[in-house]
């Protein structure tokens, strides 16, 4: 426990960690900027189209009958024809114009906090990361590792202390994020006029995705410091990642779609979204076009994938640094 | 503040065929050759040898930081690396430059090392009073001069009160001040009951403060024991110029003394080279240094012979001159006295 404080405080007095926080807040900025772009342009749009929409809602009520006896003429030739009487135009459901139909609307606030919070989570990982790379990473570039083990010369507790530390310090980078998103959505909607919408199942989704997204923070956070147990530096740590993401994220996964599964960017958004699904396309050569194929991956799963990856990684740093010889 | 230690009896480091190979891209590079070493407690024990001797590997050895292939090591009688722990809060190290986070102050920097002991933070005001850093604590380490990194990495060593001190290369780069300043810190904490291992390859400055020394050599220990042991076991020495050198070699040399060549022959051996020279050389061929001898009995001898001295320079050996032998050669001359020793 002293050792992490120590680690915490080390961290806490390095520059980068308030970067990194100051980096979070400029992406959930950021972010909020981009809620209220989307909300001035429905507004703007509204302004403008007002008038069409109310001319649009008296010819429907003048002759939204015949139109939908027309649609009811009109499929009832096309069943004659073909043969086919499952075929169905939806001319029953056919309504009156309404205003998101005319211009959009604003998503409700739950669903734009989690829409949200599903994007920036990548950026917020990569700084927690970062930091807990470069905050052991620096120890043995400095090469002052070597000194602070001749005060203490365990090296398990050191290492345990390290990425401890490593992962606290993803706390704020993360929760400065949800906090000013939390905050800032209601105030763009009110800012903005906008309809704020209800929380379909309520405000529980919205928290276990902030709880989640935390979590994954502090892995994160300790994957940057024992990768960089391993690999000595930060910059190494963070050049793989980024080749990590762009080869095989983005080469590999599209070439070989049933790997997507296994992938790391796949895994993180199970974890964030409490499950995700995405459809592959299969059978492209038939006349018939091609087949969709829905794939699910459960938050269980990106769990155990997730948890995986890191104990992997801890492993071999722990490993390496036990056994190899200190400059 | 300087406070008087009581170290136990024995030594304060041991050290029984200790050996460290490192896997380089050439091949295995053998650092340390089976070494067995003493250090006593208390005063200054100098670790001599040439740069690449297996000073610093020996010294990380000891403190956990590399992984010994072989042999045995103990800290206060205790086992050390496995036991390390147990003993560490005695042992205060340095090893090469001085290493802390560049952006920190240097009272941070201690701070953080004094909160992984569990060392109260006010002591860093103390010791860093001690090596009179205490008006620039609040400065960036990165800001300081080298003298004050190493007067803040002795501040550190000083958190714990150690009983062993261990200085890799203190004086590395230092300006003549704050070699004098070091060496006097390091006497001073030998003085108050402390242990200082000190390793070094600038002899003069070890000369002057070591009580004892450890010479090694690519890995093995070339010689050891008290420093007044290894000057006084060669004698004074005298260089003399005379005109047959090899006329008076056999001379001086069948009335007892040791007789060596200047400079000395490569890869041979002096005797015979003076054997085989030229009677007819002049004293520019080179000079003889004889050990043992005084300048007037020298004189007498040769001139008794007709043998002309034409220079005569009387010369105490010094640790520089011991260490060059031993370390040029690589060899354990028979010429030394008591307290020499070979791996």
């Amino acid at each position: 426990m002293r050792l992490t404080l120590v680690e915490v405080r080390r961290l806490l007095w390095r520059r980068l960690p308030t970067l990194a926080v100051l980096a979070a807040l400029l992406v959930a900025l950021m972010a909020l900027f981009g809620v209220h772009q989307q909300a001035q342009q429905i507004a703007q749009a509204r302004a403008g189209a007002d008038r069409d929409l109310q001319a649009a809602i008296e010819d429907w009520e003048a002759n939204g009958e015949s139109y939908v006896e027309e649609c009811r003429r009109g499929q009832e030739d096309e069943r004659r024809a073909t043969g086919d009487g499952s075929i169905d135009w939806g001319c029953d459901e056919m309504q009156a114009p309404s205003p998101e139909d005319w211009y959009g609307q604003m998503p409700g606030i739950g669903e734009q906090y989690t829409e949200l919070l599903a994007v920036v989570v990548y950026p917020l990982l990569l700084l927690a990361l970062a930091v807990g790379s470069t905050g052991v990473a620096a120890e043995f570039s400095h090469r002052t590792m070597g000194s602070f083990l001749t005060f203490v010369p365990r090296r398990v507790p050191v290492f345990v202390a390290k990425l401890v530390a490593a992962a606290v310090m993803s706390v704020p980078i993360v929760a400065v994020c949800l906090l000013v998103l939390a905050l800032g959505i209601p105030a763009v909607y009110r800012l903005t006029g906008s309809d704020p919408g209800i929380l379909a199942d309520g405000v529980t989704p919205t928290f276990w995705m902030s709880v989640r997204i935390l979590g994954l923070g502090l892995a994160a956070g300790a994957f940057g410091a024992a990768a960089a147990f391993v690999l000595r530096h930060s910059a190494v740590v963070i050049g793989i990642m980024v080749g990590y993401v762009a080869v095989v994220e983005g080469i590999l996964g599209s070439l070989l779609p049933d790997l997507t599964r296994y992938l790391l960017g796949r895994n993180l958004e199970a974890v964030v979204r409490d499950g995700t699904e995405w459809a592959t396309y299969v059978d492209c050569e038939s006349t018939t076009g091609c087949r969709e194929l829905i794939h699910q991956l459960s938050l269980g799963q990106g769990l155990v994938t997730v948890s995986a990856l890191l104990l992997l990684v801890v492993g071999l740093g722990l490993l390496r640094f036990v056994r190899s010889d200190i400059d | 503040m300087t406070v008087p230690h009581v170290v136990a009896e024995g030594p304060a480091v041991t050290t029984r065929g200790l050996r460290k190979t490192y896997r380089t891209v050439r091949g295995r590079r053998v650092a340390v050759h089976g070494l067995d070493m003493d250090v006593p407690s208390g005063g200054v024990h100098g670790f001599l040898g040439p740069n690449g001797s297996g000073k610093t590997t020996t010294i990380r050895m000891l403190l956990g930081l590399v992984r010994p292939d072989a042999g045995e090591m103990q800290i206060f009688g205790t086992p050390v690396p496995r036991q390390l722990p147990q003993v560490v809060d005695r042992v205060g190290a340095i090893v090469e430059s001085p290493k802390f986070f560049p952006s920190f102050t240097g009272a941070r920097n201690l701070a953080l090392l004094a909160q992984a002991i569990g060392t109260p933070v006010g002591r860093v005001g103390e010791v860093l009073d001690e090596v009179g850093l205490a008006a620039r604590g609040r400065d960036t380490f990165r800001s300081y001069s080298l003298g004050m990194k190493q007067r803040l990495a002795i501040a550190a060593t000083l958190l714990k009160s150690p009983d062993l001190l261990i200085f890799d290369e203190p004086t590395n780069g230092l300006d003549p001040a704050g070699i004098h300043e070091i060496r006097q810190t390091m006497r001073r904490l030998a003085d108050a009951g402390r242990t200082v291992l000190v390793s070094s390859h600038i002899l003069s400055e070890v000369e002057q403060i070591a009580d004892t020394v450890t010479i090694i050599g690519r890995g093995r220990v070339l010689a050891q024991g008290t420093v007044a042991g290894l000057i006084g076991g060669g004698g004074e020495t005298v260089e003399v110029g005379v005109r047959h050198p090899g006329a008076a070699a056999r001379l001086l040399r069948d009335a007892g003394f040791t007789v060596d060549w200047m400079p000395r022959p490569q890869g041979g051996d002096a005797a015979e080279a003076l054997a085989r020279a030229d009677d007819s050389a002049g004293p520019e061929a080179g000079l003889l240094t004889v050990t043992g001898a005084q300048p007037a009995e020298i004189t007498r001898l040769l001139a008794g012979q007709g043998l002309w001295v034409e220079r005569l320079v009387p010369s105490r050996r010094g640790l520089e001159q011991i260490f060059l032998e031993l370390t040029g050669d690589d060899a354990l001359p028979s010429s030394l006295g008591e307290g020499e020793g070979a791996a």
